[in-house]
């Protein structure tokens, strides 16, 4: 086998690998985005005023 | 306990410096056009407070009704109130902050994305933040999810129907004539399968997603993802000022955009820019065109594998496991928000109504919308975007302008009555 179809299976097997990461931190950041809105809603149920209170005044210095 | 393991990031911790840095970064930005804001509305205030008093005036002297009178009281309060944030006094001026605010448009959105470029191209950005800057963008997401609130079942149906259509059209009409371009040209199954995939539906993801398919070497998704880069920026930048220049509504603009731009966050951003209508539509008609990315993978499959038979023997593709691999799942908590605003329960309340849950997550989106754009801005590099180049360039630019003119004139026909979601 030469020397370049070693370096190509090489970066072939790199890119899908890297694929295969990139596609499973999708999923992950959806799964995420899913559990943040959830708690989001939650803490919305839970306290109102205090959550609106809290991204509408509190954050802003002004 | 596998899939719970699953939900952490291995090597999670590279990532905290770039997050965090995004996230003082766009508490910054929020804060600037709050600042902003805060000397615009003084300035129209400290203006109109003088013309208001007069109107008073006239309305005492010549016993016009009450009602006009307590509005008029109402609005001067209101503008003393608003002047008083700013410890100004009637007559004082802020000039500067009105045209900022209206003129240029700077508002957080073009805070964090011209300063994040700017920051990241001018100074000697530290590698270690790098890591979490990109994931930042997907900080967008939770925010989409909250932005369910905003819309109920019959603007799904009514603008989602229709820029589904318009989706459908754009997506596979590009894609088809992209990869059919591409073969006639010569260009190689690999990068002709991204480009087609990467200019018709969501730009970085559907290059990512459809390269294992059409098995493209690193070259062609380097080149590939560069031109994406490129033109999804360039638009960003030159589409809300083509809008307001042509007199576009704001529903058209985020119909437009939706089409016209290829990444999610950058069109959200753009929108979002043009006005608070433009960003409802277009993150509808987004949520519509990303569930299709799903079905370009598969037409990709066909168009280069199966209908050429190239399919190697003992390689089994699981279409069905495909098209779940390849879901974005995050738009099925857009949609169960959208259903339980549509159930109009007191218990939830809307986004206008004081008190209420949704009142509360209707004040969170933005903040996520903030550290996305900050994440936005702060990855685009300009050495990144001169990967772009050789045949994927042409393709690229010929797919965006084709884009970018006939769904202009689609929106200008389908005209802003289709478009608008009026949250009713």
């Amino acid at each position: 086998m030469s020397k370049l179809d070693v370096s190509n299976r090489q970066q072939k097997s790199e890119l899908e690998q890297g694929i295969g990461e990139v596609f499973s931190s999708e999923k992950r950041e959806d799964i995420w985005a899913m559990i943040i809105a959830m708690g989001i809603f939650l803490l919305s149920i839970a306290f109102p005023s205090h959550i609106y209170h809290f991204f509408n005044q509190v954050l802003y210095l002004f | 306990m596998k899939r719970f393991k699953y939900l952490f990031v291995p090597d999670w911790s590279r990532y905290v410096p770039g997050f965090l840095f995004c996230l003082v970064f766009a508490f910054l930005g929020m804060n600037l056009d709050r600042l902003i804001a805060n000397y615009h509305k003084a300035n129209v205030a400290s203006l109109g407070i003088p013309k208001l008093e007069q109107k008073l005036q006239g309305i005492v002297e010549f016993g016009d009704d009450n009602q006009s009178l307590a509005i008029t009281k109402q609005a001067i309060e209101k503008h003393r109130s608003t002047l008083k944030k700013v410890n100004g006094t009637i007559g004082q001026q802020w000039g500067w902050a009105t045209f900022l605010y209206e003129k240029a448009q700077l508002k957080y959105v073009a805070i964090l994305l011209l300063g994040g470029i700017l920051i990241r191209n001018a100074l000697p950005m530290p590698k270690i933040l790098h890591p979490g800057i990109n994931i930042a963008r997907s900080i967008i997401k939770p925010g989409i999810i909250i932005l369910g609130v905003h819309y109920f079942w019959t603007d799904v149906v009514k603008v989602g129907g229709v820029g589904l259509i318009l989706t459908v059209l754009f997506i596979f009409g590009t894609a088809i004539i992209v990869m059919w371009l591409c073969k006639k040209w010569g260009i190689s199954d690999g990068l002709g399968g991204i480009m087609g995939a990467g200019t018709g539906v969501c730009g970085v993801s559907a290059i990512i997603a459809t390269s294992p398919v059409v098995r493209s070497s690193p070259i062609e998704m380097a080149y590939a993802i560069g031109t994406i880069l490129f033109f999804g920026t360039l638009m960003l930048f030159t589409m809300p000022y083509i809008g307001k220049g042509i007199d576009l509504s704001e529903s058209q603009f985020g119909a437009w955009s939706a089409v016209a731009i290829l990444n999610t966050a950058q069109l959200v951003a753009a929108a979002e820019w043009y006005g608070t209508e433009a960003r409802d539509t277009a993150v509808l008609i987004n949520v519509a065109r990303i569930m299709l990315l799903p079905l370009v993978v598969l037409f990709s499959l066909w168009f280069y594998i199966l209908r050429t038979k190239k399919q190697e023997p003992g390689y089994e593709i699981n279409k069905w496991q495909l098209v779940k691999d390849k879901f974005p799942v995050f738009i099925l908590g857009f949609f169960l928000l959208v259903f339980l605003n549509s159930l109009h329960l007191s218990l939830l309340g809307g986004p206008n109504i004081t008190g209420s849950p949704f009142w509360a997550m209707n004040a969170v989106y933005k903040w996520f919308f903030a550290i996305g754009f900050a994440g936005i801005g702060l990855s685009i590099s300009i050495e990144d975007m001169k990967k772009a180049g050789g045949k994927a360039f042409t393709i690229g630019m010929m797919a965006a302008l084709i884009k970018m003119i006939l769904g202009l004139g689609a929106v200008l026909l389908i005209g802003s009555q289709w478009l608008r979601v009026t949250g009713n």
